[in-house]
């Protein structure tokens, strides 16, 4: 369930962390887990709780096995990952990979309508855990109830943050609610939900729009406020879900780590994807990129890793190939930028901000579009030079931008360094959360109007 | 270090509580419709919200207007089934066969082709015969369209723009002559004394599928049509048939096919032959399955910009010969070649409407 959902804020937000803060310590995790699964079967269903709990057994024992069995520690591992990515793979790939090379059936099908909420991250997250036993970076978890918390905690089981054992360890042992915890980090989830369902949800129309015109349609102005508007609208919905996590994650004391960091401030792509979803990015590079050898051992060698981690990040965010082509555009900006482009632009201050602007709108446009042929009219529609259809209205851009400039700029602001230094300086002045209190409301009314994200689209 | 203090998480509680409380004690009774009217899983605290969006507060007294009904799959208990309802507009299927129009390829409209007529309206609608002449462009000087987002697209795409046009996303039958989005001011009724058109296009009912019994959402669209009739008096009035979604999208979702089309034959019984009729847009885009044609459509429910072409030339079959005058030159409609759509700001007309 959706944390902008009305039934988790009324009916599960608080009653959760009540009885967590009232619990007995030791029963604290166990709360976690079970209260953690039963939300999440209760939103995605009974047998997406199964995969939960396969994939936590899997790599508790596994994570035990590795440390108590030094001269299987390999084969642990190995096993481990094994069942990690290839229940990832069953449900999140196979039907594409079926469909692709031709074999489609329709038990492929139906495995790929079952893709368990929230497997994308808690399979990183298991992985994660596995390999930093596997180096030693920490120890196994001996106590199931105790990692049992740690994969399924509910703030970051379904979207994310991908945690890190180590960072999550001592509060998992030893927490202790207390006022402060629950004050802050409710505020932090009313700013998440209030730039969820006032920013994104309100933004997200506009694409919904798009889409209905038919991307042939649409003049050039309109296609690039909309690939903005849709940029604008991704980061909010992601940044807000991101700090909903970490407010509930405060509120139950457990450290949720940040996942973003006004990327939008970034002068490369590089820098970009440091301050964008923090976590995956930090994942990749710590298990992936760095044992292929990271940038130490020489150009081409660092150019491969980043191949291979550009294309499985591309991956996975979705099974299709636009998806694959996004990651494949990604790597080589990253590549340009770090052969040529950042000596090129040296010590300027300005034109690095407007070429990271320029390319990162337009690659969201082909992260957006699932099929290629409409990411193709997409881009005739940006650089109009193939001609266009004279089914064009040339008044959308006005009609729209007279719409949407107020809110476009309100989310513009919301990108620059002001707002967060400003709350992490206020935060607990009344000029703060006098204005939340309205947001928080407002927000409530919007979800409860049913103009809120789902439901937005299906009021024609 | 000062440790901060932020009273938030307590004022919303307790605004929780407050707001629960006057919902469900509820003194003036205004909020018992509301509650009704929420999805059962949902907190009754929403309530509160859908009521202040209809401007109902705790204080406000309780009005006598009917409030809309709950959205419900249950039909209400009404004097008129179905059936009768099918019977009496003399037709086993809601809407005419729409016999072999190809699907033309997304075409600009310059280049295509005008659409073949299509099989005559399916004269047991109006027992008195067709009565129906082709018209063009200027038939549509003094015509204004009413609707929802369907009508908006019409507007920004088919090219007809000495119509006037009052629409609004999300529009229903129940709101469409109280909410003031007329110019972003005025309702319909309000605007309607303002000016005289000779005929009224109408087109909603899809924001509202969920809603009522096929019988009470007819009976709401009546009365639509009274006040219409009353505020305009010379004007025709033209239903036109909710359009269906493509198969994906109504075995998938509410906006269900089925559902449609008996909503269709039900709006359908409203027309009288002589100054209200209606007319079955669904023969445009369908294809053999009764459904949108897929490739029309980017997201199952509205067609692509091309297509709204196709859509006018089919309203202009539909004139009618009012004053008993010689009737507009035929020829100047389905054989013409489709408009080239003018630059919005050549028009004077659309400044009267008012987007939701």
């Amino acid at each position: 369930m959706s944390f902008s959902d009305l039934r988790f804020i009324f009916y599960i937000l608080s009653p959760f962390v009540l009885l967590h803060t009232l619990c007995p310590p030791k029963a604290r995790n166990a709360l976690l887990f079970f209260g953690s699964l039963g939300v999440y079967a209760f939103g995605a269903g009974p047998a997406a709780a199964g995969v939960l709990l396969g994939v936590t057994v899997v790599n508790y024992l596994a994570g035990r096995w590795i440390q108590g069995a030094p001269s299987m520690r390999r084969a642990a591992l190995g096993l481990g990952l094994l069942l990690d990515f290839g229940a990832l793979f069953v449900f999140k790939y196979l039907a594409a990979a079926l469909f692709l090379l031709g074999t489609a059936n329709a038990d492929a099908l139906i495995l790929r309508l079952a893709l368990p909420l929230g497997i994308s991250f808690y399979v990183f997250q298991a992985a994660a855990y596995l390999f930093d036993v596997f180096r030693g970076t920490t120890e196994a978890e001996e106590n199931f109830l105790d990692f049992a918390a740690f994969l399924s905690a509910y703030p970051q089981l379904t979207m994310g943050p991908i945690l890190r054992y180590g960072d999550v360890r001592a509060a998992l042992w030893e927490r202790k609610p207390c006022r402060v915890d629950i004050e802050q980090g409710f505020q932090l989830f009313a700013v998440g939900l209030s730039y969820k369902v006032l920013l994104a949800d309100q933004l997200a129309y506009l694409w919904v729009v798009l889409e209905r015109i038919g991307f042939d349609y649409i003049s050039t102005p309109l296609a690039w406020l909309g690939a903005v508007g849709y940029s604008l609208q991704l980061y909010f919905d992601f940044q807000g879900y991101s700090l909903m996590a970490m407010g509930l994650g405060r509120m139950l004391s457990l450290p949720v780590a940040r996942n973003f960091d006004e990327p939008y401030l970034s002068r490369s792509v590089s820098e970009f994807y440091r301050r964008w979803h923090i976590t995956l990015g930090t994942w990749f590079r710590d298990y992936l990129y760095i044992p292929l050898g990271g940038s130490r051992h020489g150009t081409a060698r660092t150019l491969l890793a980043l191949a291979v981690v550009w294309c499985l990040t591309g991956l996975w965010h979705g099974p299709t190939l636009n998806y694959l082509l996004w990651g494949g555009v990604l790597f080589v900006l990253i590549a340009s930028e770090k052969l040529f482009l950042r000596r090129a632009f040296g010590s300027l201050r300005v034109l690095p901000h407007l070429y990271l602007l320029f390319v990162i709108v337009q690659t969201w446009v082909i992260f957006r579009v699932e099929d290629l042929a409409g990411i193709a009219a997409y881009f005739r529609r940006l650089y109009p030079f193939f001609g266009s259809s004279e089914a064009i209205n040339h008044g959308d851009f006005v009609k729209y931008f007279s719409s949407y400039w107020w809110l476009f700029a309100i989310a513009i602001f919301f990108c620059l360094p002001w707002p967060r230094r400003w709350y992490e300086r206020w935060r607990g002045n009344a000029l703060v959360w006098i204005p939340l209190f309205a947001l928080f409301w407002t927000s409530i009314f919007f979800l409860s109007t049913g103009t809120g994200s789902a439901f937005l689209y299906f009021r024609f | 270090m000062k440790r901060p203090f932020s009273p938030l998480v307590w004022l919303c509680a307790a605004g929780t509580l407050l707001l629960a409380a006057l919902v469900l004690l509820d003194p003036n009774g205004v909020y018992s419709g509301y509650v009704d009217a929420l999805d059962e899983s949902q907190p009754v605290i929403a309530a509160v919200f859908t009521a202040a969006q209809d401007g109902v507060y705790p204080w406000t007294a309780p009005s006598a207007r009917e409030a809309k009904p709950a959205p419900s799959f249950r039909p209400l208990t009404g004097t008129v089934t179905d059936d009768e309802v099918r019977s009496s507009v003399g037709n086993d299927e809601p809407f005419p066969d729409a016999g072999a129009v190809a699907a033309p390829e997304p075409v600009p409209p310059a280049e295509m082709q005008p659409l073949e007529p299509a099989e005559p309206l399916d004269t047991a609608e109006e027992p008195e015969g067709d009565g129906f002449i082709p018209v063009d462009e200027s038939w549509f000087d003094d015509a204004l369209f009413i609707g929802d987002s369907h009508t908006e697209g019409f507007c920004d795409y088919a090219g007809l723009n000495n119509a006037t046009y009052y629409f609004k996303r999300g529009v229903d039958v129940w709101c469409v002559m109280d909410k003031a989005f007329v110019d972003g001011k005025m309702t319909i009724p309000q605007a309607l004394t303002q000016r005289r058109f000779g005929k009224i296009y109408i087109m909603l009912g899809i924001n509202e599928i969920m809603v009522g019994s096929t019988e009470s959402f007819a009976a709401q669209y009546a009365e639509v049509v009274d006040q219409l009739r009353i505020l305009q008096p010379d004007a025709l009035i033209y239903i036109q048939s909710i359009f269906h979604t493509t198969k994906a999208k109504s075995d998938s979702s509410v906006y269900n096919n089925d559902t449609i089309n008996a909503r269709n034959a039900a709006i359908a019984g409203i027309a009288d032959g002589k100054q209200v009729f209606y007319i079955d847009c669904n023969v445009v885009f369908d294809d053999e399955t009764g459904a949108l044609t897929p490739s029309y459509s980017g997201d199952g429910v509205h067609v692509k910009a091309p297509y709204y072409t196709l859509w006018r030339d089919h309203l202009f079959q539909f004139g009618r010969n009012v004053d008993g005058s010689a009737p507009p030159v035929p020829g100047g409609g389905a054989a013409a070649a489709p408009r080239i759509i003018a630059p919005l700001g050549a028009v004077t007309e659309l400044d009267a409407v008012s987007a939701g």
